[in-house]
């Protein structure tokens, strides 16, 4: 008994050191990662034209775009997509039947598929979970993300504080170029988690991710000649000027952003009242942020999680509303936010679940893109055997204009229980 | 002056005699070891280990939950027998019950939280005893006396091999009370409802026990009926049987005291009584619950005697 309860407190701390490790491990930094795609087109010196003819005026660097609208920020944008599978809770438990004497299995749903509810997994459980991400990007604040275009405007020639004339020799400063961006971006997240029992009430949990990230940047640049008198500007192909085509982009994969998860039940079949629990989590800038492999942030939750099970009988319990409500803190205070996901998840068959949970996040503090994210998600869990359960999902954006979307995320996952 | 300081000299005497004697029974209490075996992770067991754990004047040396589990039930006794080898062992839940007394052991058993022990317990088991959950028929067969003296014939419905103790004290109590306890024996749910026909001109009020083929759904449901039609009071088991419908319910209060009984019996144990001279206990904190809606129903006055005494009232 002594001995297994050591061996269990040394899986523990196992896991404990492996998260401090990959904490501490340097990060991989490469000047120039996936995260800086769009800004290296063209060479990233932005446009270059042809070179004047000798004597002529220079109007190669005039160029450049006064932002690239957002699409700087994808790092932060790519990693808030992701949403993490539920710490697990228990498949079956006990009541007590107190007319017979005997504890009675009870058979309840098998939990939502991201959002929480309040039981935790049991003293000395082992739970390990893998689950598969695959989320295509089509939309960055409502734009179609393969039809997208930036304007890049002349600058202030003469320095007198417009654009354009007089005189009328510095109209050209009135030009501008059209660059028709696409732009194709997609991850898949392996994740592997083990969550822990310590006690009946308390689990601890780690999720490490395996990230591939894609991107691909494909810019075509027009010249648009708003200058009346002077036509000065144009691609050539004198070696040292730009192409009006660029492409670039790549493909990483690393691990992602370390998640260190601890749930705590403190109300559980209480008359009148739904379970509660408190769950705090770490996420760990693990993740290489240069390469659209995590955040670059180190963020902390908390989330206080409600569910109630009902059903039939006290042995029968199929139905499961769940709410969770929490704020995440960040070392940047921009990415600071509020949590909330309501849902429930229904046993249909005695082995088969349904799950639907609408997830949001809202940053008080945003930098208004992607600042208030809801989407639904609606799953599967199915028990053939045992405590071994697999799962399927979708999330599907219900706002589709806020912040670099994908149409739909789908999920396929597996768990078993110790 | 001189009496002072004697009387002073004895007092320090005795405060020291105390301390010494209890000092060396601290000593003998940790020098018993007990491995506890649960059936099951629910609260009403928790409770009951808490109670016992309160009241045990000895080590608890291990733990084991069988997760409902008979045979890594088997297995875990196997390993306190050969590995933790304790004094005595805390059977918490009918399974572990089960699973303890069934194994040919010189280890004694006390168990907690288990209905109708006498009838799980197999032939010839003596190093067993412990804490049942059943309320003593005493109880119930003063609350019947005490709705009335119209009150006279008890129905009861039972299989024999699983409460056929009860009926015989109940019928033993009755008489010394004057109360009539009229029993028809069943062996399927099914003749349940014939019995139950056969006893409608006979009796005054009826009385669920806690028997397997009673406790079914069915039964209960048709007793609950039966008891409307015949606007005779029905006693049930638990609180959800008086919301159901029963006049009453009578049911045991305090996991954690009937642990802190089973702690009573371990402590007697391992202090040299032998458990075969040691009787099961019943549950000494009793949870009365009265449905007035049903009392309305049935046309009965509940005296304000037994009203005053409720746990809990159905308004």
């Amino acid at each position: 008994m002594k001995t297994r309860l050591l061996l269990h407190w040394l899986k523990v701390v196992l896991m404990l050191l492996a998260v401090a490790a990959i904490g501490i491990s340097p990060k991989v930094v490469s000047a120039g990662g996936l995260k800086d795609t769009i800004k290296n087109l063209y060479g990233g010196d932005g446009i270059l034209l042809a070179p004047p003819p000798p004597g002529g005026f220079n109007h190669a660097p005039h160029f450049q775009a006064a932002s690239l609208q957002g699409l700087d920020s994808l790092s932060g944008s790519l990693s808030s997509g992701l949403g993490v599978l539920a710490l697990s809770s228990s498949v079956t438990g006990f009541t007590f039947d107190i007319e017979r004497g005997v504890p009675v299995r009870t058979t309840e749903s098998l939990g939502p598929l991201l959002a929480e509810r309040a039981p935790t997994l049991g003293a000395r459980k082992l739970n390990l979970a893998f689950s598969y991400t695959r989320i295509d990007f089509k939309r960055f604040e409502g734009k179609r993300l393969n039809d997208l275009s930036l304007t890049l405007g002349h600058d202030d020639s003469n320095v007198d504080g417009r654009l354009g004339p007089p005189p009328p020799f510095f109209d050209f400063e009135l030009d501008d170029i059209l660059v028709d961006l696409g732009l194709k971006i997609k991850q898949d997240v392996f994740a592997f988690f083990a969550t822990y029992g310590l006690t009946r009430s308390w689990d601890i949990g780690l999720v490490v991710p395996i990230v591939r990230s894609r991107l691909r940047a494909v810019a075509n640049a027009t010249i648009i000649d708003n200058s009346p008198t002077t036509d000065v500007h144009f691609f050539d192909t004198v070696p040292g000027s730009d192409q009006p085509r660029s492409t670039g982009g790549g493909e990483k994969t690393g691990i992602g952003d370390v998640i260190v998860r601890s749930k705590y039940n403190f109300l559980r079949n209480y008359e009148g009242w739904p379970d509660l629990s408190i769950l705090g989590q770490v996420k760990l800038p693990t993740g290489d942020q240069d390469n659209l492999l995590g955040t670059g942030e180190t963020n902390v939750l908390a989330l206080l999680i409600a569910s109630r099970s009902f059903g039939p009988g006290s042995d029968i319990r199929w139905l499961t509303p769940h709410f969770n409500l929490g704020f995440e803190w960040s070392t940047s205070s921009v990415e600071n936010n509020f949590r909330y996901a309501a849902g429930f998840d229904v046993r249909l068959l005695p082995s088969v679940s349904l799950a639907t949970d609408v997830l949001g996040r809202w940053r008080p503090q945003g930098n208004g893109i992607g600042d208030h994210i809801v989407d639904i998600a609606l799953g599967a869990k199915w028990n053939p055997l045992g405590t071994f359960l697999l799962n399927a999902g979708v999330q599907l954006p219900l706002n589709r204009k806020e912040g670099l979307r994908p149409n739909l995320i789908w999920m396929l996952g597996l768990e078993y229980t110790f | 002056m001189r009496y002072a300081g004697k009387t002073k000299m004895t007092c320090r005497l005795l405060l020291a005699l105390s301390i010494l004697f209890s000092l060396l029974q601290a000593g003998s209490a940790s020098g018993a070891q007990v491995a506890v075996l649960t059936s099951a992770d629910v609260e009403a067991y928790k409770d009951a280990l808490r109670g016992f754990k309160r009241v045990l004047r000895h080590q608890i040396v291990a733990e084991y939950d069988m997760e409902g589990n008979l045979e890594t039930g088997k297995q875990m006794l196997a390993d306190i027998q050969s590995k933790i080898k304790p004094d005595l062992i805390l059977a918490i839940g009918p399974w572990a019950f089960q699973v303890t007394a069934a194994q040919a052991t010189n280890i004694p058993v006390v168990y907690a939280m288990v209905l109708n022990p006498s009838s799980l317990l197999p032939a010839g088991v003596k190093n067993v005893t412990g804490a049942s959950m059943n309320v003593p028929v005493e109880n119930t067969i003063r609350v019947f006396k005490q709705l009335g003296s119209q009150i006279r014939r008890v129905g009861v419905l039972f299989n024999r091999a699983k409460t056929g103790y009860l009926v015989k004290r109940a019928m033993q109590v009755g008489r010394e009370q004057g109360l009539e306890i009229v029993d028809r024996e069943i062996r399927s749910p099914k003749e349940a409802i014939q019995a139950l026909d056969a006893l409608q001109d006979e009796i005054h009020a009826l009385w669920i026990l806690p028997d397997e083929i009673v406790l079914t759904p069915e039964v209960v449901q048709y007793m609950i009926l039966f008891s409307y039609r015949k606007k005779i009071p029905l006693i049930g088991l638990s609180e959800r049987q008086a919301q159901m419908g029963a006049l009453l319910s009578l049911s045991f209060a305090s996991s954690e005291d009937i642990g802190r009984q089973a702690a009573e019996l371990a402590n007697s144990i391992l202090e040299g009584q032998p458990p075969d001279r040691l009787p099961f206990t019943m549950a000494r904190q009793v949870k009365l619950t009265v449905n007035l809606k049903a009392a309305e129903k049935l046309g009965i006055e509940i005296p304000k005697s037994l009203l005053g005494t409720a746990n809990s009232i159905i308004q």
